[in-house]
């Protein structure tokens, strides 16, 4: 008797569910938890900033948002994971604009910058060109002045070839006319650990290295000095159109239904708001930076034509750059 | 003095304890469990972090660290397949005492090994701190290299039976290594037009199916008619005389580990195989290494636990970590609003403090722990052996799959299977595989780097004092066979005096 009763009780609980989540429409979305890719293993600032717009998503849409590490090739392979997804919008991804942009140029990847829905952009970085300790530099015009009278002496280190700091250093290099050699690391950790025992000279970085690390930088790559950096010029006021951040948001695998994507667009800008995600994102050097859908999916377009370009005709052509 | 009481108050808190000694033992299941890593444990209990308080997150994160590493020990002991990567090393003589009867010995001696390696660390760590950050960066990509490869002589101390098989397996190891994007162009190499080949082959993956889905095949495919080894006892702590006839391995073990843990990215795993070639060099018992030698055993896992407190210096004094498992636990300091670097030391000196005692106390509790779980674990032995296997598959196929939710990866444990098991089955050791595939990325990359900052001269990798050490230790250590046999042939008397050695 107790057994029928309890197992009718549990009846009546469960079918509506399960008749709700079979007929579950648009309007109902989400009505259960929403898995997020993270393309980068736990504990990086992708990641941190990635469980904190988790978090906030959870807290807009009122179910879990779980944020998954897929992490490998760098990036790609989550990238992948997340392309090859179900495009129900209970699967998104966190998308760094190099992972989505570069990579495809690099070597042949499962998806390019046109396999996705684009919802915002909600973290945003400016990166600062950071000298070795004790490093004779103090200003852009000093390394290239430098780097002009001794081509390919000065070294930098990036977190790998063809990251979003490699093309940029590429770039510097072409509008400034300098040669510097190139040494990629694994990683910013082994990176930063080599600019800090002296063994490469520069290092393209996040704010928070020169704060954190007590280290000094020469020029920062944004539109307007920063506040937290006093001292630092930007690459514009010292004569050189450039600039160069590192940014991300939030994507879905292409074919979203409208009102599922109309849901998660207005979720994503609700989320970059938090309070918590502007902690946590400050804490790994970036800021929350909010761009809506188009505007997202047109620096992926931008940053992918460049980047392919740099990428054919410096990368492919000599692979020690 | 108020800095030092306020991380005293820190450690007495009740959640805190509650917190270490919880993460002690889920590290030690964890560890234990094949395929289920350091990295899992500690990536599973972030999100806890952002629950509990700054305290409790600490004492958690390091509990699991410290449990998982040691952990690992324990079934590379008893079923001859290291639970994470960085027992590797611990397989070679902590199986075979085990096959011998004496797995308790070996359980004991590992907990023991590990629980002193990681308590020294801590001291060293706590007192010197500042100072090891300072020597880890001087470490460029020409003394990276010049310590990987004196890691390589491993592979010679490992293949005692048969040299030249031994060479074909760590150049094996070497090459799988190298599937997936070369790390200085960014081309792929040896990917096939095989998407999943482009990020390389897993650590993980590799490394169960080579040591325990062959040890699985192995043993279906052994005839039955042996009983499995006889366990004299389920534990037993080392002896007083024991202890001090292997102090000296215990303690520059444990200072190796130390130092490679202070140098970022190089990892408990490898620091296990250059201790490992060390103690085979200077050990009075070296003949006996790969036999069930408890030097061997020792020098492995007083290795691998130093790195855990090792590579908390690199993370706290630079804010860099030091393996993929400081990194989560940067992540975790990050979140709760802590800034590691050169800063943290001068600004929140007391939760510095605290770090160094709760990594004391995690030491204790591993310990503790281990003495109570590894009985608990050698039972296993005594399992009808299919079942045992089965479990073994069954664990090893969801600890891969539950990474990186990747179904090539299951595929990578199945080839490395047979793999593993077509070597063994024609007489090739698996231990150099391992060796070369860890190693692999490590000299490749700092050789590569080393060459492009001296404009591709080789020179310039002896002129440097650290590395020039490194080389002729290496030098040393390969020739030594020579240099043993050109001495005896100019002192024939030292023949005949009895030797201690055999």
């Amino acid at each position: 008797m107790k057994i029928t009763k309890s197992l009718s009780l549990a009846m009546t609980v469960a079918l509506p569910a399960l008749l709700a989540s079979s007929l579950s429409l648009a309007e109902d979305f989400p009505v259960r938890p929403i898995t997020e890719i993270v393309p980068y293993p736990a504990g990086g600032s992708t990641d941190l900033s990635g469980r904190a717009f988790a978090e906030a998503l959870s807290d807009y849409f009122g179910v879990n948002v779980v944020a998954d590490n897929r992490s490998g090739g760098g990036g790609s392979v989550g990238i992948s994971a997340l392309a090859r997804a179900r495009s129900d919008g209970y699967t998104i991804g966190v998308a760094p604009v190099g992972t989505i942009a570069n990579q495809p140029h690099m070597h042949r990847t499962p998806y390019s910058a046109e396999s996705f829905d684009y919802l915002c952009q909600f973290y945003y970085g400016s990166e600062v060109l950071v000298v070795k300790p004790d490093s004779p530099f103090s200003t852009l015009e000093e390394v290239i002045d430098y780097a002009k009278a001794h081509p390919g002496k000065l070294s930098f280190g990036t977190p790998g070839p063809g990251t979003l700091p490699h093309l940029d250093m590429l770039r510097l290099q072409q509008i400034t006319g300098i040669e510097l050699t190139h040494v990629p690391f694994a990683g910013d950790g082994p990176g930063l650990t080599a600019l800090m025992g002296g063994h490469v000279d520069l290092y393209m970085a996040l704010p928070n290295t020169v704060t954190d690390r007590n280290l000094d930088a020469v020029a920062i790559f944004s539109e307007e000095p920063m506040a937290s950096l006093p001292g630092i010029k930007t690459v514009k006021a010292q004569g050189y159109d450039m600039t160069a951040s590192v940014s991300g948001g939030l994507v879905a695998p292409k074919g979203l239904p409208s009102a599922i994507k109309q849901k998660l667009v207005e979720g994503c800008e609700q989320a970059t708001k938090s309070e918590e995600l502007k902690t946590v994102l400050g804490r790994v050097g970036f800021e929350a930076r909010y761009l809506g859908p188009d505007e997202f999916r047109q620096l992926v377009e931008q940053t992918s034509e460049v980047n392919g370009r740099l990428i054919k005709e410096v990368i492919k052509k000599d692979g020690s750059r | 003095m108020d800095a030092f009481l306020s991380a005293l108050s820190m450690l007495t808190a009740v959640d805190a304890l509650l917190a270490v000694v919880a993460g002690t033992l889920v590290g030690i299941i964890i560890g234990a469990l094949p395929g289920l890593g350091s990295l899992l444990a500690i990536t599973m209990a972030l999100p806890l972090t952002f629950v509990l308080g700054q305290g409790a997150s600490i004492a958690l994160l390091l509990g699991i660290y410290c449990g998982s590493i040691y952990g690992g020990s324990l079934s590379a002991i008893l079923i001859n397949t290291p639970g994470t990567p960085q027992s590797a090393a611990t397989v070679l003589d902590g199986f075979p005492m085990a096959r011998r009867g004496d797995a308790g010995l070996a359980l004991g001696w590992s907990t023991t090994a590990s629980a002193f390696g990681g308590i020294l660390a801590t001291i060293i760590l706590a007192v010197a701190s500042p100072l090891l950050a300072k020597i880890g960066i001087r470490f460029g990509p020409v003394e990276y290299f010049a310590l990987g490869l004196f890691a390589l002589t491993c592979i010679v101390t490992v293949s005692r039976d048969n040299l030249v098989k031994g060479l074909l397996a760590g150049l094996l190891g070497l090459f799988v290594a190298v599937v997936g994007q070369d790390p200085v162009t960014g081309y792929l190499r040896y990917d096939f037009g095989v998407f999943d080949l482009s990020a390389g082959i897993g650590l993980v993956p590799f490394l169960v199916g080579l040591f325990a889905l062959s040890e699985v095949f192995w043993r279906a495919a052994e005839k039955k008619d042996e009983i499995g080894p006889v366990i004299r006892s389920a534990f037993q702590l080392p002896g007083l005389a024991e202890l001090r006839r292997r102090a000296m391995v215990l303690v520059k073990s444990s200072l190796i580990g130390t130092w490679i843990g202070t140098l970022p990215g190089v990892g408990a795993a490898s620091a296990s195989m250059v201790s490992y070639a060390e103690a085979k060099r200077s050990s009075p018992n070296n003949d006996k290494f790969g036999t069930g030698e408890p030097d061997g055993l020792i020098a492995s896992e007083a290795a691998n636990n130093a790195v855990s407190s090792g590579a908390m210096v690199p993370t706290l004094s630079l804010g860099v970590p030091g393996d993929p498992i400081t990194a989560v636990m940067l992540g975790a300091l990050v979140l709760q609003g802590v800034t590691p670097g050169p800063r943290l030391f001068l600004e929140n000196q007391s939760l510095v403090l605290f770090i160094f005692m709760m990594l004391f106390v995690a030491n204790i509790c591993m310990f503790l722990g281990g003495m109570l779980m590894s009985p608990l674990f050698s039972r296993i032995l005594r399992l009808p052996e299919p079942l045992l296997m089965a479990c073994v598959v069954v664990l090893v196929a969801t600890g891969t799959y539950s990474i990186n939710a990747n179904p090539f990866d299951l595929l990578v444990v199945l080839i490395a299977g047979i793999a593993g098991f077509l070597l063994r089955y024609n007489g090739f050791p698996l231990a150099p595989m391992v060796i070369g595939f860890v190693l692999s990325p490590m000299i490749e990359q700092s050789l590569r780097q080393g060459l492009i900052l001296n404009q591709g001269s080789f020179i310039a990798f002896a002129t440097s004092p650290i590395a020039a050490v490194l080389f002729a230790l290496t030098a040393l250590f390969l020739l030594w066979p020579v240099i043993r046999l050109v001495q005896r042939r100019l002192r024939p008397e030292r023949r005949r005096r009895p030797s201690s050695d055999y």
